[in-house]
């Protein structure tokens, strides 16, 4: 069986490279269809965990006018810690000069000049969190309109727990991965068709091998095989080179900026690499099945 | 067992050649009578277990007549019309009996290829019933198709020989497309080659060889599983004269040890010489079918 296996696949090697331009022209739009999709997925993966991460993250913010008085802050304090619900241990008051800091770390040093050309725009804020994550609406409806308190603006509410926000963020991400999965349905039908006029040529280059296959009463698979590796070997090279590409392109243009935005701990993750891989030569044997299995049907009736 | 060529009675009987020419079978080849015998015995048994492999199925078809013998190819009324009308077979209605030799003659588009296309199953008949070693090809199922290929050796006018392999690859291939194990393949294969008379060309490619060995290439492959029926469309119709004779004495040693040939052909001399049974077409209809007949109707001759 193994050296059948080998007779297979040195058949399917020979005659791709018989006719050589067409495969090439075959491999590079699967390579650009998996590109697109390797995009795809790890964006998807991407924005599917940032949403839940969101959705996740109970706190509550209730953001403090600059000209609120010690009293009135101690009184909004107070009330946070009576109502009922809330954790106890999560209450925790951030200055205006611990926010900045916090952007700052989260933005790195250009914000700097950021912040000495408009001096510190971020209110000081109590953070703190409900005890059951469903209950977080009404807690906040307890601190809501209290004095000392920044009154709410169009569309931020105050206090602020980012209602809606993994909402949105799914929508946008809906809406992005809907453009990318209408792209690469395009570009998929368009690598099974190439695939499949590169197997029409190869069996048209091999029809007199296939005629006397027939003629000594091989049987249909045995004749259909080397065709059909052909086919997959298209496809997994087409993901493979995708999968290269992505992981250059991964870290010339955004490694950097990825780690400095989340070397936060409990940042939301894209897929792994490795799995993302193995997802693309799989749809790469796919399509490839598909082309040569398609031209097949139409090409070499046995 | 068989009526008319029994294989003692071949055996016997001079070879009718008179003239075999300056290309002889390779006398390597050539065995003692006794050897040739046992061999023939031995075949005929492996063949008839292939047969009966073959007609696991029997035909509920009416036959109108009576069979004469044990038949290798009957076809009861059948007719082929290809799209657009194109008559091929015209309502045809014959036996062939196990062992036995026809030529079947007839001008170019007189629907010779078409019979030997139907046997193959290559195409199917419109209507009309075709058998093969008793197997009734209307409803053989399309994944039984290698398996009656492999019982059918065939040798066409083009040879059919795969120009990038060699003399060895080419017979040894129709055992790896069948799947046999290397082993038998790397002692079946030069025995085959060895008995066409080509034991020195055997790493040879087809390009490098005349014609006539080409074609005797392609009878080794077409033998090489020693099937019960051999069909040849023109086997000798690119060969110079000589060289078609020690082709055909090579079917017809192959046919005197037992195996059915059926030869579509347009040599007329060697029709003439060899007085088997002819089967003439003519636009499709058998014209004529003699016992021992000559290539054209004897008073026109
Ligand atoms: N594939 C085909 N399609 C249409 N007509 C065909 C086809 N093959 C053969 N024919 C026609 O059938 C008739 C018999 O052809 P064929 O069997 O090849 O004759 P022969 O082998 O005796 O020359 C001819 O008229 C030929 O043109
Ligand atoms: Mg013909």
């Amino acid at each position: 069986m193994e050296t059948r296996w080998k007779f297979f696949v040195l058949e399917a090697l020979k005659s791709l490279r018989g006719n050589f331009a067409t495969t090439v022209a075959a491999v590079v739009t699967v390579l650009v269809v998996m590109f697109i999709a390797g995009i795809g997925i790890a964006l998807g993966s991407y924005v599917y965990n940032y949403s839940n991460k969101v959705r996740d993250d109970v706190t509550i913010r209730a953001y403090l006018k600059d000209s609120a008085t010690d009293k009135q802050i101690a009184e909004i304090q107070r009330t946070i810690t009576e109502t009922p619900g809330v954790q106890p241990d999560s209450l925790q008051f951030i200055s205006k000069d611990d926010a900045i800091l916090r952007l700052q770390e989260q933005l790195g040093k250009d914000s700097e000049l950021l912040q000495l050309t408009l001096g510190n725009p971020l209110p000081a804020s109590f953070e703190f969190k409900a005890v059951d994550p469903d209950q977080t609406a009404t807690v906040a409806k307890a601190v809501a309109g209290l004095p000392g308190l920044d009154p709410p603006r169009a569309g931020l509410p105050n206090p602020d727990y980012g209602a809606g926000k993994a909402d949105r963020v799914l929508k946008t991400a809906g809406t992005i991965t809907l453009v990318l999965l209408g792209m690469g349905v395009v570009l998929a039908i368009a690598a099974v068709l190439l695939i499949g006029n590169t197997i029409r040529l190869s069996i048209f280059a091999r029809r007199r091998e296939v005629e006397v296959q027939k003629l000594v009463g091989a049987t249909n698979w045995f004749v259909r095989l080397p065709f059909m590796i052909e086919g997959m070997i298209c496809g997994v090279a087409g993901a493979i080179g995708a999968a290269v590409l992505l992981a250059v392109s991964y870290q010339t243009l955004l490694a950097d900026r990825v780690e400095s935005a989340m070397s936060g701990s409990g940042s939301p993750n894209a897929i792994a690499f490795p799995l993302l891989v193995v997802l693309l030569i799989l749809a790469g044997l796919g399509i490839g099945a598909l082309g040569s299995g398609l031209t097949m049907r139409r090409f070499l009736q046995v | 067992m068989l009526k008319r060529d029994s294989p003692s009675e071949a055996l016997r009987r001079p070879e009718r050649l008179e003239d075999p020419g300056p290309v002889q079978i390779a006398d390597t080849a050539l065995r003692s009578e006794d050897e040739l015998e046992r061999e023939a015995e031995e075949r005929r048994r492996r063949r008839a277990e292939a047969l009966a492999a073959m007609a696991g199925e029997t035909s509920e078809f009416q036959r109108p007549f009576a069979p004469r013998a044990e038949a290798m190819i009957l076809l009861e009324n059948v007719t082929k019309v290809y799209p657009g009308d194109v008559v091929g077979l015209r309502d045809v209605t014959l036996q062939i009996d196990k062992g036995e030799w026809v030529f079947l003659v007839g001008p170019s588009g007189s629907g010779k290829s078409t019979f030997i296309k139907l046997l193959l199953k290559e195409i199917d008949a419109t209507s009309g019933n075709v058998q093969v070693g008793g197997r009734s090809l209307r409803t053989l199922k399309r994944s039984q198709v290698p398996k009656l290929r492999r019982n059918i050796g065939c040798v066409f006018q083009d040879f059919k020989l795969l120009p990038t392999r060699t003399v060895y690859e080419n017979v040894a291939y129709a055992l790896e497309v069948q799947g046999q194990r290397q082993e038998v393949i790397k002692r079946k294969v030069p025995e085959i080659i060895g008995l066409v008379g080509l034991a020195d060309k055997i790493d040879k490619l087809p390009h490098e060889l005349s014609g006539g060995q080409q074609q005797r290439v392609s009878i080794a492959r077409a033998f090489v599983n020693h099937p019960p029926l051999l069909i040849c469309d023109e086997p000798t119709g690119n060969l110079d004269p000589e060289t078609s004779i020690g082709i055909m004495q090579l079917l017809y040693r192959i046919n005197r040890a037992g195996t059915t040939v059926l030869m579509a052909t347009h040599d007329r001399e060697m029709v003439d010489k060899m007085r088997r049974r002819v089967i003439a077409l003519e636009e499709g209809r058998v014209a004529r079918d003699d016992r021992r007949g000559g290539y054209v109707e004897e008073d026109e001759a």
